[in-house]
């Protein structure tokens, strides 16, 4: 990526996650998490030039919410964006906002992303987007067994379903890291036999427990020119590329099933402009889009440009700890918090965390020079981050 | 003797974010006199109410269980258990999000597989006055279905009963008991409206 100048993440603000957040309405729970952004930024709202503002349209049933959220955001006089990309929505945000600083147009941009899914109805609105007379010819929907069926064909039903809720296990333990995350269920090892059979199906071996559930809760990025980030911060992340690949027609209701090739190929495309030749060994820490632990097992393969089983060795081998070779999600990932429009920028403020060494309690035990984060929506679209500790350019 | 009561609550046992002393604590705080712990089945941990036993409260602790039954897509039930006694109440069903005869026509399919007694009219401790209506044949029970400490003490029940658990059960099975709601849930737990069960 050829950037106009150097961009750097200054500030990361979280709400708490939760199934209700009864205690707080939509602006209230947006500013939660950007007074925190702001705080962490060391700067306030005047020093912001631009909010870029993103949620999943409509889960809320509220037409136009940054202008609502005018008051929790801080936007009042300030120029603002608001982006809608499906699942992407929170990793577009990031680009957005990236993009608005690296250009020269803004030296400091705000980006939040929000859901507040109590309030709506999640799957009224993703029903509703399929739509063949304007060629919306997909189904949207993250509750496919699909993938838990191509893994235990390809690797068998033992072994996959073992790897499976392993990888479900280490999210949880991550979690429990993690005060912010809205599922910490404490699993311990000796449940994963258990619940391997006692868990509620949903599809095929989609069971409840591998599966992200949807939470209440907003996160907010403050980026900055690279004299805005000197100024305001010693330690920024810096966004060096990031690459958007999405494929609408491989995901159609009337047809073949959709084979997921987007991964790969931003992965392949990124690493490949960055000379990035071995990522496992190049990326100190990945911060995945993992919608359920069959996806998050799967999509190792991919990220990494691995073939045959490299990706399973890694979970049964504990690579992904936190404490791990190659940590993966050491927040808890998807799997433990989901506010759809704010779920991918969450993966790229984790990052951005990881790299200024600011994630607390889940922070990983070793210096974080370069960091992945990955976005993923319903029409086979992929958003994957490259960070770095020291300025790009 | 005046009894007042919770009968959905979860704990750290399964996805609720108190320990069962924390919750033994908050409910007691609150003045009630009894509570359910009903955790999710497949998530508990054989053993993990054990410690129930040992705890040194004044509150009555009944042990139960959410079930996760199958009826159309996954709907929950309270199996709460008494000394001798169970008693059966059909969560939520507002979160089923279905027009009202297809709500009732899962309510009545589940209640002819289990012994259903009750069929709860909040949802997270919030009033769903939709579902207190006399076509569906059940009694009509409020409660917290807390998983937080400000998910404690939104909806409850109060009875006139003796302090033993198959007696709790029976009132509430015969519809001996008052549904209760408090008003503000972030202030206080003062203004309580009392409704006939």
């Amino acid at each position: 990526m050829n950037k106009n100048r150097n961009v750097g993440i200054i500030g990361v603000g979280q709400s708490e996650y939760s199934s209700h957040r009864e205690d707080v309405n939509q602006p209230e729970m947006i500013h939660e998490a950007i007074r925190e952004a702001l705080d962490h930024a060391g700067m306030t709202i005047d020093d912001v030039d631009c909010i870029v503002h993103g949620n999943m349209e409509l889960f809320e049933m509220v037409h136009q919410p940054d202008l609502w959220h005018t008051l929790g955001s801080g936007a009042y006089g300030k120029e603002s964006l608001r982006v809608t990309t499906g699942g992407t929505t929170g990793a577009t945000l990031c680009c957005a906002a990236d993009q608005l600083v690296a250009s020269g147009m803004h030296d400091v941009v705000l980006a939040v992303g929000f859901e507040k899914l109590q309030e709506g109805h999640t799957t009224g609105g993703i029903t509703n987007m399929a739509d063949p007379l304007w060629a919306r010819q997909l189904q949207t929907g993250a509750l496919t067994g699909m993938t838990a069926e191509q893994v235990i064909n390809e690797f068998g039903e033992e072994r996959a379903k073992k790897a499976s809720m392993k990888y479900r296990i280490i999210m949880d333990q991550h979690a429990m890291k993690n005060h912010k995350a809205h599922r910490r269920f404490d699993l311990q090892w000796d449940q994963a036999e258990d619940l391997m059979y006692t868990s509620p199906a949903l599809v095929g071996e989609l069971r409840m427990i591998h599966m992200c559930s949807q939470s209440d809760g907003a996160c907010a990025m403050i980026f900055a020119s690279e004299e805005k980030a000197k100024q305001f911060c010693p330690k920024p992340a810096w966004m060096k590329d990031h690459i958007t690949v999405h494929r609408e027609e491989c995901f159609h209701i009337f047809g073949d099933a959709p084979v997921l090739m987007s991964h790969r190929y931003a992965a392949e495309k990124l690493f490949g402009r960055n000379g990035i030749k071995d990522p496992k060994k190049e990326i100190d820490v990945f911060e995945m889009y993992d919608p359920s632990s069959w996806w998050g097992l799967d999509w190792l393969r991919e990220f990494l440009l691995f073939e045959g089983d490299e990706h399973l060795k890694m979970v049964e081998n504990d690579e992904i700890c936190i404490d791990g070779e190659f940590p993966i999600n050491p927040s808890g990932g998807v799997i433990a918090s989901n506010p759809i429009g704010a779920t991918a920028m969450i993966r790229v403020a984790e990052a951005a965390l990881q790299i200024m060494g600011d994630a607390g309690d889940h922070q990983v035990p070793k210096t974080v020079n370069q960091a992945l984060a990955s976005g993923f929506g319903g029409t086979m679209w992929t958003v994957l981050f490259l960070m770095t500790r020291e300025i790009p350019w | 003797m005046h009894l007042k009561g919770a009968l959905h609550v979860h704990t750290t046992c399964s996805d609720g974010e108190l320990k069962i002393e924390e919750v033994v604590k908050v409910y007691t705080d609150l003045g009630f006199d009894f509570i359910a712990l009903t955790d999710h089945d497949f998530l508990m941990r054989p053993g993990c109410y054990d410690r129930v036993n040992r705890l040194r409260t004044d509150l009555i602790i009944f042990t139960g269980i959410e079930m996760t039954v199958f009826e159309k897509g996954y709907v929950h039930v309270n199996k709460i258990r008494g000394d001798e006694d169970v008693l059966h109440i059909f969560n939520h069903p507002s979160e089923m999000d279905l027009p009202m005869d297809k709500a009732m026509a899962r309510i009545n399919a589940v209640g002819g597989r289990l012994p259903l007694d009750a069929v709860e009219i909040t949802s997270k401790g919030f009033r769903t006055p939709e579902f207190e209506i006399p076509e569906i044949p059940y009694v009509k029970v409020a409660t917290d279905d807390s998983h937080t400490r400000i998910g404690c003490g939104r909806a409850w029940i109060e009875m006139d009963c003796l302090r033993d658990k198959d007696k709790i059960i029976r009132a509430v099975r015969h519809g001996d008991f008052w549904n209760c709601f408090a008003e503000n849930h972030h202030v206080n737990h003062f203004n309580v409206r009392l409704q006939g069960a």
